[in-house]
Formats: C-alpha cells, structure tokens, sequence
C-alpha cells in the first residue's frame, strides 16, 4: 500500500511537471523584445514591417560595465529592422534569420501604420494582432505620415533612454493638451467592428526641415487657435523632429481624412474625453488680441436624441466647460462680474461654431460619425437587430446635430483683478 | 601464479595492524545483535506490514534492564547502619574513581557525640552554606540528645541545623536526585532516615540581555541556564499565587527537571494535563535542551514550520501564561518553550504591546510583508524573469535584461549561487568565533556583493534581491519560523523556474494546506483564521489596549474575559475608581 501510495503521488508531481506544458522558460538574454512595429505598403510584397527591438546592453547602467562598448550614443538603445513579407505576424519567424535571439511581442507598446496603408483599410492587418497571445491590446496605435519606417528609424526620443517610455508618455500628455487622441489597440478594433462608432487615430510625422516650412503660416490677426497643426508641420525647431498631433478619421477600416489638433480638441470634448488644453480666443472686446485661457471638461455632455418617422435623426449636444483664464492681453478687467459674462459668451458661441464646423466637415467631408453619436440614438432602439437594420452610419451625414456649449468662468489665475498700464 | 600474486601486493593496500595502537572494540551487546535481529524480522514477517511496526527489543536489553532493577533494589533504601550507607554510597557513586564525589565524615557536637557523613559534590555546592552547617552541627550543637538515635535525623532538621531547606528521605534514588543537584545528603549513625539539605551553588550565568530577540522597549532580560533562575523570573512577572510550577523529570540516563508553568485557574485543564502527560511518557536517555523536548512533544514533527514557541524573554512567556498557555522550562537551557503556539503568534514579538497600537500596527504590517517576501521573492522573480516577461513594466524588464546580458549563467543558476552564499554567510557569521568577527563583513560585503557583480558573475539586481530577502528573513521574529521558510524559499525557487506561476501557485496551495493541517497541542495552527474562529484584537492589527477584553478563543482558558468593557474607569463623568 504504501509503495503504491509513494508512486501514486511520484507520478501525480511528474505530471504536474510536465504535463502543464511550462517549456517556455526563456532567460531574457535570449529574447529580443520588440518595443515599436511599424507597417507600410510593400513595393514587391504587400507589407513591409519594421520592428524596433531593444538593446538591453545601453539599459545595462550602472559602474563601469555599461558605459565602455555598449552601442552608440542615444541611438544605440534599439535595433530597428524591416522585412517586406505578406502578413504581419509572418515576422515572428521571418525576423528569427536576421536576429539572432527569439524575437518576442510581449512589451511591444505601439503600432505605427502608414497613411498610405491605412488609406486602403487596416482590417486585415490589425486583425490578426488582436487574435496572437503575444500582443497586448493596450499597446498605442499611431497613423504615420509618410513611411512608418522612416518614422522608427528617425525618432529619436533624445530624454528617454527606454524607447517605450517615448509612448506611454504621449498617452498621458494626450490627457493634457488634447491636440491628438489616446487610441488603444482594442478601441480601434472595437470602432471598425462597431456599428456605431467610427475610429480616429492619432497621428505622427518627422518634422521636415524648420520655422520656414511650416506649412499654414502664422499669419497677425489669423486663427489664434495653437492647435491648428498636423504632425510634421508644427513650427519647431530642434530636440526630437517625431512630432504628434491631430487625428486621422476613418470609416471603417479605411482613412478617409485629417483632422488637426485644434478640431481634434473639439472632437475630444464632443466625445467627452477631453481633459483639458489650452486655448485662445479673439478678445471680445478687442479683435486684435487673445485671451488665454485653460479650459477642462467640467461635466460629461448631455446628449438627446429623437427619431421621427421618416428616420431622421436629431442629436442635441451639450457640453460643459470650465475655463481657467491664464492670460489678458488687452488689460480689460475680465474678473469683474459685469465683464466675466461677455467672455463666457464669446467663449461659448467661439467653441460652439467650432463645433459644428467639424461635425459638418466630418459630415460631408468624411462621413464618418468619430464622436460616436450613434451610442446615444442606439438608445432609441429596442434591439440589436433594429439598430443594425436602421444602419446609422450611413444615415450620419443626414443627421441634425445642434450644439450647446456652457461655460462658466471659476478661476481667473494667481490674479484677481486686471488694471490697465499706467499710461493707457 | 607467484609472480602475478607478488605484483598484486605491490600494488593492492593492506592494513598495518601493528600501527593501530588502539581499537574500539564491539561490545558483547552488538556482537549478539545480528543473531537477534535475524530472529525478529522472522517475527515481524508473520505481521502485516504498514503503521503496527513495532521497534524490536534486544534480548540484551532485557536482561540489562532486570540487572539494574537488582542493583537498585539492593540499595532501594538506607539501612541504619552507617558502615552500610557508606558503603552503598561509595557503590553508587563509585568510588573512589569519581574524585568529585565528597565523604566528609564528622562527629556531631552533641554530648554523646554521633558519627555522621555528608555526601555532596564539590562544585555543585556552595560553600559558604556549607560551612554554616557544619559549624552549626559540630560546634554550636552542644545540647544532649533527647530523642533515640533512629529520630536523630529529625532533631538535627528541626533543631539543630538553620538551613533554608532541608527535607528527610530514606530512598537512595532520591537521595542521588538530590545530591546530584548540588544538594548536600547528611547520613547519621543509627539513623535510617537521611537529612538532605539545600545547598545548591555552583558557577553560572546570571541574568543577562536577550542576545537573539532584541526589543528596544520592554525587559531587557534573558532567561538563563539555571532552572531556578528561571521560574523565579516568571515569578517575578506574574505575581499571582495561581502560577503554578509542576517539576517533571526527564530522562533516564541524565534525569533532567522539566517545570511546566501555568496558571491554574486559567489554563484549560485538558490542556494542562496533556502537557503533562507527553512530557512524562517521555523514555530517552537525555534531554539536553528545549528543542529535544519540543520534538519530543510535538504534534506534527515531519512538517516544517514549528509549532511550539520558543523565547528567552520571560515577558513574552509571561504573557503566554497570562493568556492561558503553558510554559515548558528545561533546566540546562536558556530557552522557554510555550505551548500551545500559532503561526501569527509566532510572528509577534510582544514588542508591539510595549509601542503605541499604531506603532505595533504598523510593524506588524511590514512584518507580514516580510513574512511574504521572505520565501516567495527569489521564486517570484525566477518565474517572472523566465515565463511571465509581460507581467513587468517594460523598463524593469530592460533594466533586469541589460544587467543580465553579461552574466553568463542561466537566473537559475544566478539565483542559486547568490541564496548559497547568502547562506553560507549566514551560516558562517553564526559559527565564526567572535575574534574574526570583522571578516565575514568584509568577505560578504566586498567580495560577494561588488567584486561578484563586477565580475559579472551575478547581476547587480539579483543582488538587491537576495539582500532583501535575507533582510526579510531577518525581521520574522522567529527564528525556527524564519528557518523553515529558508528552506520553503529553495522550493519555491525551483518551482518559480520550473513551472513559473503555475509553480508558485502550486507551492502556495501545498504550503497553505499543509499548514492549515497542523495543530499545536489540539489548537488549529493557523487559528484564528483557519478555521476561522473569534478574531482578537492582537492577531494582525494590534488594537488599542482596551480593546483587549478577551483572551484568544482558541485557547479555550477556564476565564475568557481579560478586562471588562470599560477598563479605562476614567473615561466615565461620575468618578470611576471602581471598575464597574
């Protein structure tokens, strides 16, 4: 009895050692971790796929180890290599014959594609990401302007020594300006599934030369919006030339336009994810000059829908803001209660008109319903079925959409009272 | 064929008997032996196999046990005849090859002058004492006889001699008990009754600090080596006639006193009387110290975590006893056990009741997480490392991968390396004589933590690691509990890189029900929280000292109620001198 016992419990641990199949012990010195994947339109085969792969040596710190040999500078902390193939995940093998150590999905943090690619549609290639293990969902999706390999090889994120950081970085600052979105692998997958919703995703670009080629001039007395760039063309000079800002829209799976960063706000606030940025507007009371002023959501909108029985679809938006003023430049005395009105004014009717700018851009231009109107009509259908049936996306450019926009102004900055200068 | 067999010699090894200059022969006993055991395993195979395995007596040993009944029985008692008691002294004590054995023969002073001995040991005795006694016996004792010489032994206890103790018995073994701890045997003339008088004095430690459980605020006392000493420290805590000390002997060869303290109109009686009852079914040679007892007596001696307590601070065994436990005192040994014990018991260290509540909270927070870390943090970072890279953050991912990239052995091999020499420096640190003391700093400082790293035989990281534990180890207050765990942490090490999670789930599961199965003299191991019973207000928050109105439930004490509801009188408007 007792040998048998023995054996019994010596075959139940030898099975539980090897039968659970636990033969993916891999010591990190033999993985290469894959950081960034970027995807562009082959010229031979259909894709080109370049992975950014860490080099732990630079990581490495610490005492006189790391410093002598490691890699180059700021350059050497990844390895960036292309392969042109069919598939997205054909890499998993394809790149095993130029790296020598298993390459590996777990912490890549971002997909850039490349507008060229993401104008034909994504479907197929963000796909098959979402089905392998490897892949997180929370990882960064980003539309590059130009070659998403061009956009790898030349970023160079000069602060961070961990190239991933880069990343989990422009995530939180999305939060802070609002001049492009936060997009995660599962919420563009969820958007091209989704019957209701369409995606947006933010864009990147390298800067092309400086000041002077900045594409939409900086004109006195023109848009004082600051957000009115795309990436690769905000007016800067030095540091880092990757840049992000504004939103490419899509319609389904393909990208149908761009939207820049000021809209991209106006889109954020509208789908109610807007944190906070700033903004300027046209001083009320003297054209020439902004007011700045520090504008957060207060309250998430309030949307109403109808239906009537033709199917027409009205949508009455209301959005509540709390702007912050952070700067008079004409030194009129707007904390005073008979002035404070005016500006809220001006504040609301300017972000209103905005608004509707956009939707209706988003209506004729795009046709695309990114603010995801459609999650709030949906409430007027019983099912599933009916709501597929009634095929809101299409019926989106059609839809009546008005906009209401409330603000009320509660702090004025470290000042309670502007005075004019001593001369005026 | 000869020149073969001389080759052989030449290269085959024999023995040179004459350079042995001594053997230790077999004795008769194991000479008879294989005899014997041929014949019981016969027996044996008749009996079913399995648990009703009984150990097999040698026919020697039964005839060596009849041999010493007869010697004893031939000097059971003490004869009246001085001749006779001297001679059955000098047999006992065999003499005159124990040089340390003293006869001091003497006249009592009375009038008609009675022959007496004393029988002590010199060394054990105190001499001061002694000489009191025998000045007040051969000097001061002028006055005649009154009674016969057979009450001789009574007079001389109850009028003559002014020592503090002194008790009349006519066994020999008592008389060798008592003569053997120091005390001192007067044998007179005519006489059959023997006067033992106390007289115990010989060369110890006094009272010293706590050398392994250090506390900033509370007692700064040890218990020590002496039995006395001891229980008249836990005296010295509880003032309470109820404090009971029950002195057991164990041992056949060294008989040893054992006292078991408690309280007695606290202490769960069942309790009380199972205690008593393993530590007198006790058959062995010796018990040398605390640890033998507590295997003797324990309930599960194949698991690793221990479950009895043990302290050499009387404030904690105190308390124990205060709470309705039962304390163990081994003469000989510095150490108290107290039973029954729990696991969160054992990660107190009664410090947290000297300190603020919140104070004793708070460390005995960070105690529980050291608790963790202690055994599960090589394991965890093993499976994280080898099969669960996307569990970290990507920069500590990097930071491990590039400190490792030039170490040149696998992390298990890393981690093994470094918890050995953790270990080895543990193990040395505690066995190097206090002289080199300095060394072992150096040599575990310098040439284990830098030079190994700059060597790139471990990483940096792994460094701090082991460290951690170890320091995690440190700060479980005991040290068997932290011994065990040392030993659960390799297994996990080898299941983290084995199985990974999957592993150290497994091993957590085992562990915990492994656990869960102990008892500690019938109370749950893990109680009060596995089985859940009431919760105290002590266990892992340490709540303010008038929350304390019960003794733990587990432990079933004859009084439950520690304080009443309201112990601080104070807090009441009208007065409040009473408690009521």
């Amino acid at each position: 009895m007792r040998a048998v016992k023995i054996l019994a419990l010596l075959t139940i641990a030898l099975a539980l050692l090897t039968l659970p199949g636990c033969y993916g012990s891999r010591d990190t010195d033999e993985i290469a971790f894959v950081l960034v994947m970027g995807f562009d339109k082959g010229e031979k085969d259909s894709l080109v796929v370049t992975l950014s792969i860490a080099n732990p040596r630079v990581f490495a710190g610490g005492g006189g180890a790391g410093g002598g040999e490691g890699g180059g500078g700021e350059n050497g902390n990844t390895i960036n290599v292309s392969f042109e193939t069919h598939a997205p995940l054909t890499i998993i093998n394809l790149a095993n014959t130029v790296v020598d150590r298993h390459v590996s999905l777990l912490h890549s943090k971002a997909y850039i594609f490349s507008e060229e690619l993401a104008r034909e549609g994504l479907a197929q290639w963000l796909f098959p990401l979402n089905r392998y293990r490897e892949l997180r969902e929370t990882s960064e999706v980003f539309i590059s302007r130009g070659k998403a390999k061009d956009f790898i090889e030349k970023n160079k994120p000069l602060l961070e020594v961990n190239p991933t950081k880069q990343f989990e970085l422009i995530k939180d600052l999305s939060s802070i300006h609002s001049l492009y979105p936060s997009v995660e692998f599962r919420d563009i997958y969820d958007n091209i599934k989704s019957f209701s919703t369409q995606g947006v995703l933010p864009l990147v670009a390298i800067r092309q030369g400086d000041f002077e080629t900045a594409r939409p001039g900086t004109g006195v007395g023109g848009d004082p919006a600051l957000g009115k760039y795309i990436a690769g063309e905000i007016p800067s000079s030095g540091g880092n030339p990757a840049q992000v800002c504004g939103t490419a829209v899509f319609k389904v799976d393909k990208m149908v336009g761009i939207i820049n960063g000021q809209e991209t706000r106006y889109l954020m606030m509208m789908r109610g994810a807007f944190k906070s940025g700033v903004f300027s507007i046209v001083d009320p009371f003297d054209q020439d000059l902004t007011v700045g002023l520090a504008v957060r959501q207060a309250r998430a909108p309030k949307y109403r829908t109808d239906i009537d029985e033709d199917g027409n679809v009205a949508v009455d938006l209301e959005i509540f803001l709390e702007p912050e003023i952070i700067s008079i430049k004409s030194g009129i005395n707007y904390e005073e209660p008979e002035t404070k009105p005016v500006l809220e004014e001006a504040i609301s009717r300017y972000i209103e008109e905005e608004c509707l700018r956009l939707i209706s851009r988003t209506q004729e231009e795009f046709g695309s319903d990114i603010f995801g109107f459609g999650r709030y009509v949906k409430h007027n259908f019983w099912t599933e079925q009916s709501w597929e049936e009634f095929d809101w996306l299409s019926r989106y450019p059609d839809a009546q959409v008005s906009v209401t926009v409330n603000n009320r102004i509660r702090r004025t900055g470290m000042q309670l009272k502007t005075t004019p200068g001593a001369g005026s | 064929m000869n020149i073969l067999k001389q080759l052989l010699e030449f290269v085959s090894y024999r023995e040179n008997i004459d350079r042995e200059g001594f053997i230790l022969k077999e004795t008769k006993d194991d000479q008879k032996s294989p005899e014997s055991s041929d014949k019981s395993t016969k027996n044996q195979k008749t009996k079913p196999r399995g648990r009703t395995f009984k150990k097999p007596v040698r026919p020697s040993d039964i005839t060596k046990k009849n041999n010493t009944k007869n010697t004893q029985e031939y000097y059971e008692t003490t004869s009246s005849s001085l001749e006779e008691n001297r001679k059955a002294v000098g047999k006992l004590y065999g003499l005159p090859d124990n040089k340390d054995v003293v006869i001091r023969d003497f006249m009592i002073g009375t009038s008609d002058g009675v022959r007496a001995f004393a029988v002590f040991i010199d060394g054990m005795t105190d001499k001061t004492l002694q000489d009191f006694l025998f000045q007040s016996l051969m000097v001061f004792a002028k006055r005649p006889l009154q009674t016969g010489k057979e009450k001789l032994a009574g007079m001389v206890r109850e009028s003559l001699l002014p020592a503090n103790q002194a008790t009349l018995k006519s066994r020999f073994s008592d008389i060798l008990d008592a003569v053997n701890y120091g005390d001192t045997a007067l044998f007179f003339d005519g006489c059959a009754d023997v006067l033992l008088v106390e007289t115990k004095g010989w060369e110890h430690r006094p009272v010293e600090k706590p050398t392994s459980e250090q506390i900033i605020r509370g007692p700064h006392e040890a218990f020590t080596e002496t039995l006395r000493a001891n229980t008249a420290l836990l005296r010295k805590s509880i003032r309470n006639e109820q404090l009971t000390t029950d002195i057991v002997q164990v041992g056949e060869r060294d008989r040893r006193y054992v006292a078991i303290m408690y309280l007695r109109d606290l202490a769960n009686k069942d309790l009380v009387a199972e205690v008593k009852r393993r530590v007198k079914s006790i058959r062995t040679d010796s018990v040398l110290g605390g640890g033998i007892l507590e295997e003797l007596i324990e309930d599960n001696p194949y698991n690793l975590t221990p479950t009895s307590l043990v302290t050499e601070r009387p404030d904690r065994v105190a308390a124990g006893i205060l709470d309705g436990r039962v304390a163990l005192i081994i003469d000989g040994s510095p150490f108290v056990t107290v039973v029954p014990s729990t696991m969160y018991e054992q990660l107190h260290t009664g410090e947290e009741l000297y300190h603020r509540w919140q104070y004793g909270t708070f460390i005995r927070l960070l105690r529980a997480l050291a608790f963790l870390l202690s055994f599960l943090l090589p394991g965890l970072y093993l499976s994280v490392v080898l099969f669960h890279q996307e569990m970290i953050p990507t920069e500590l991912l990097l930071a491990i991968a590039g400190a490792r990239e030039r170490v040149p052995f696998p992390s298990v091999v890393e981690v093994l390396l470094m918890e050995f020499s953790f270990e080895l420096i543990r193990e040395a640190g505690l066995r190097i004589p206090s002289v080199m003391g300095t060394t072992i700093g150096i040599v575990g400082a310098l040439i284990l933590g830098q030079a190994a790293v700059q060597a790139n035989i471990v990483s940096p990281i792994l460094v701090i690691l082991v460290a951690v534990t170890g320091l995690s180890s440190f700060a479980i207050p005991y040290h068997s509990l932290a011994f065990s765990l040392r030993i659960y942490r390799f297994m996990y090490i080898f299941l983290g890189a084995t199985l990974g999670f999957y592993g150290l789930a497994m091993g957590l599961f085992a562990q915990i029900i492994l656990t869960a199965n102990l008892k500690s003299f019938g109370v749950p191991f893990l109680a009060p929280t596995g089985p859940k019973t009431m919760a105290g207000p002590d266990i892992v928050f340490r709540l303010p000292m008038f929350f304390h109105e019960r003794r733990p439930d587990y432990l079933n004490p004859q009084d439950i109620k520690r304080q009443p509801k309201v112990s601080r009188g104070w807090i009441r408007q009208n007065g409040g001198d009473d408690n009521s």
